[in-house]
């Protein structure tokens, strides 16, 4: 028995040694490997999986900010893939599923304390942003173990797909293009070999890329059928700087994608925080993301969305048509054939797709985070996504008793969403208590509006 | 091999182990719908505990051929099933988990050779319940993080130790035969050795090493059989994860070695042992 404790304290000790940096949180399945010793810089990498039935669809959104032509980057993958088994695809469609899932603010308006309830709704949608990666490939690979299994262009891209012997070759051929491959990628590389994945290296064309006028790297689409259902990340975390943060998108039949090696945890929802969150969502998000992050050690992936694509309420975007479902690698929807399905906005529509949206997002380190994020789709249809709620106080006339007791316990409300703004994201709260008094929630009701004490109320005739 | 004495004491050697794997499965259970996120709502456990006990009343019945009264049953070995499935089951559906807890009483019933049940109730209910309604039913892992985990470790230990030598024995040959080939493997991969250790930290693992692997009734008697059985099931189990990506590759590797092992029973002739441990559900 105390063999096995000795066993596992070095990994418990392990675990604990994550640290939280400062907001950038970069990270994807490949790692770039670039010419120049440039301080790569990217943002969350975006990934979505489509699969059913061992067929997978992997979209990697590109959001590289530096220069086209040291843009490089190397994935594993399970098999060998050809030229027909890769896309290129819009920016906009991963924006639009981004759009779709992201944690959304919803307003209501409190109705006239005078008068019977009226509730109005809204949403709002945040922003994402796309990622970028690169390759480089090379001929004399043979002496090195290296089998080039491909090579072909795809759009804006030249790819070269790889099988490797052993992890000094496949190192040693990468180095003498004049890539920096750090060390700690090599048994990395070395574990992929044993496990008979191929690697797919991918750079950018530049001749095409000028000449047809790209504005930036658009995502690349990989298909292949496997029994691994995976994440690889442990390339992206050899030479990040700090922690890193992946989304990972699924959409497949049955319902919600979970890992199966780490925990997952639902984000906070369906909170209610004071009003002028709405000019700062952004940062609440990421503030509250961060908190959450740090509270669990960045050992647990957290659940934005699960979600049939049926319906959703609210809406945060409009639901996606079946083509770009398609696009995206749901080959199991049925193909519109440009008639632009439009499934429900409150409840399943009249054709509803057999599709099941999940939205995972993780921030991670090498430590936390040391082994590939194996995948496992459950059954689980159960309902979930980022709600945030603000609620309007009243604002017009109100001249009754009512509104009295009305106006009374606005502060105590008050003073819950920012207690609740506090607790999620770590914010000071009386930082946050000036600014909501200037936003329209002051904490000083008197300021306003004269409250008759409650012994008139009583005993006062009406 | 034996549980050492120092840990028997009064209390220990008259009580029935069981209470004690019912506490720890408690244990359990409390330290999931703390941990996770994604643990059946609170009342599934009397949902599945009431069918459980329910079958297990009717099938009494059956076996007894007459009418008997329910407080004549003994019930402990169906609260462990009981436990195990909300641990490990999960589904979309109440009567799923109904159905389970009639799957694990009644397979009981239906599969069994004339020394006892070949299959662990749990086990044989969730196995059948994956290929039969693989769009209801799921088997989460059951992460809980590494605290959690060791607290969970420790319960379970502490409640097979007090149970008895042979639960111990097979347990601690299954964990000792699978984490050897998980680390083996990370081994030859390269890996870093955070990365075994951080896959065997997970609640299913927990369950099934504790609870599901070493019920007495369906491992073999001798020492020798008990090696061979538990490195079966941990060399399936880790054949079935690492080559075709199974993920419940647990409970059907168990399921096989049980039904290798009932197969074995039923047409190999052998002399009948006397064992007095008390049955496990």
């Amino acid at each position: 028995m105390k063999r096995l404790l000795h066993k596992f304290l070095p990994a418990v000790c392990a675990m604990f040694a994550a640290m939280c940096l400062v907001s950038p949180a970069y990270a994807f399945c490949g790692f770039y490997v670039a010419k120049a010793d440039t301080g790569l810089f990217n943002t969350a990498s975006k990934v979505i999986m489509a699969r059913a039935d061992n067929r997978t669809v992997m979209t990697m959104a590109n959001d590289f900010q530096g220069d086209v032509e040291d843009f490089a980057i190397v994935i594993p993958v399970p098999t060998i893939i050809t030229e027909n088994q890769v896309n290129v695809t819009e920016n906009s469609i991963i924006e639009h599923l981004d759009a779709y899932t992201a944690p959304r603010l919803v307003e209501y308006y409190d109705s006239n304390p005078c008068a019977p309830p009226r509730i109005q709704e809204m949403a709002m949608m945040r922003s994402a942003a796309p990622q970028a990666a690169g390759v480089d490939r090379q001929q004399k690979a043979k002496a090195l173990g290296v089998t080039i299994e491909a090579e072909y262009s795809v759009g804006e891209y030249d790819i070269v797909i790889l099988s490797a012997e052993q992890s000094d070759g496949l190192q040693t051929f990468l180095d003498s293009e004049g890539y920096k491959v750090p060390e700690n990628a090599r048994k990395v590389l070395g574990s992929y070999i044993k496990q008979d994945m191929k690697f797919f290296l991918a750079k950018v064309d530049l001749e095409k890329f000028e000449s047809e006028g790209y504005q930036f790297l658009r995502p690349l689409q990989v298909a292949y059928e496997s029994e691994k259902f995976m994440l690889p990340v442990r390339l992206g975390t050899v030479n990040s700087k700090g922690p890193q943060d992946i989304i990972l998108f699924t959409l497949t039949k049955k319902g919600r994608v979970e890992p199966v090696n780490y925990r997952t945890v639902k984000i906070p929802s369906d909170k209610n925080i004071p009003l002028y969150v709405e000019n700062e969502f952004g940062d609440f998000y990421k503030a509250m993301f961060t908190k959450a992050a740090e509270r669990e050690d960045m050992e647990v992936m957290f659940l934005e969305y699960a979600w049939n694509m049926s319906w959703c309420d609210p809406c945060a975007a409009d639901p996606l048509p079946n083509k770009d479902l398609r696009t995206l690698g749901a080959w199991w929807v049925s193909d519109d054939k440009g008639r632009n399905i439009r499934p429900g906005r409150f409840a399943p529509g009249p054709a509803p797709v057999d599709v099941f949206v999940t939205r995972l997002h993780a921030r991670y380190t090498a430590e936390s985070f040391p082994a590939d994020i194996q995948l496992q789709e459950t059954s689980d249809t159960k309902n979930f996504q980022g709600r945030y709620i603000l609620q309007h106080p009243w604002d017009g006339e109100a001249e009754c008793k009512q509104a009295d007791v009305y106006y009374q316990k606005l502060p105590e409300r008050f003073e819950e969403e920012a207690k609740t703004l506090a607790n999620l994201t770590g914010w000071k709260i009386s930082d946050i208590r000036e600014k909501m008094a200037s936003n329209g929630q002051p904490f000083d009701i008197s300021e306003k509006r004269e409250i008759t004490p409650w012994w008139e109320r009583i005993w006062s005739n009406d | 091999m034996r549980a050492p004495d120092f840990f028997q004491t009064r209390i220990t050697q008259k009580a029935d182990p069981r209470y004690f794997q019912i506490l720890a499965l408690l244990s359990l259970a409390v330290i999931q719908i703390t941990q996770s996120d994604f643990s059946p709502d609170f009342y599934l456990f009397p949902v599945v505990l009431g069918t459980i006990l329910v079958s297990h009343y009717m099938s009494e019945i059956y076996v007894k051929g007459k009418l008997i009264s329910p407080l004549c049953c003994d019930y402990r070995s169906v609260f462990i099933s009981a436990f195990s499935l909300f641990l490990l089951l999960r589904a979309n559906e109440i009567w799923v988990y109904a159905l389970a807890a009639f799957v694990c009483v009644f397979g009981k019933v239906v599969f069994r050779t004339p020394k006892g049940h070949i299959f662990n109730p749990a086990n044989l209910a969730i196995v059948l319940l994956l290929l039969v309604l693989p769009n209801h039913v799921w088997v989460s892992p059951g992460q809980w993080g590494h605290s959690a985990w060791l607290a969970g470790f420790m319960v379970c230990l502490a409640a097979l130790v007090l149970s008895g030598a042979r639960q111990l024995d097979t347990a601690f040959l299954f964990f000792v035969s699978f984490g050897g080939i998980v680390l083996a493997r990370a081994l030859w991969l390269g890996d870093d050795l955070a990365i075994p250790f951080h896959s065997v930290q997970n609640g299913a693992l927990l369950v099934f090493t504790f609870f599901m692997i070493t019920d007495p009734r369906t491992t073999p008697e001798t020492f020798r059989n008990r090696f061979i059985f538990a490195v079966c099931v941990a060399g399936l189990s880790a054949a079935m994860i690492y080559i075709f990506q199974i993920r419940e590759a647990l409970f059907y590797a168990l399921a096989i070695v049980c039904a290798g092992y009932g197969a074995y029973q039923l047409f190999v002739r052998r002399r009948g042992e006397h064992h007095h441990e008390t049955s496990f559900a």
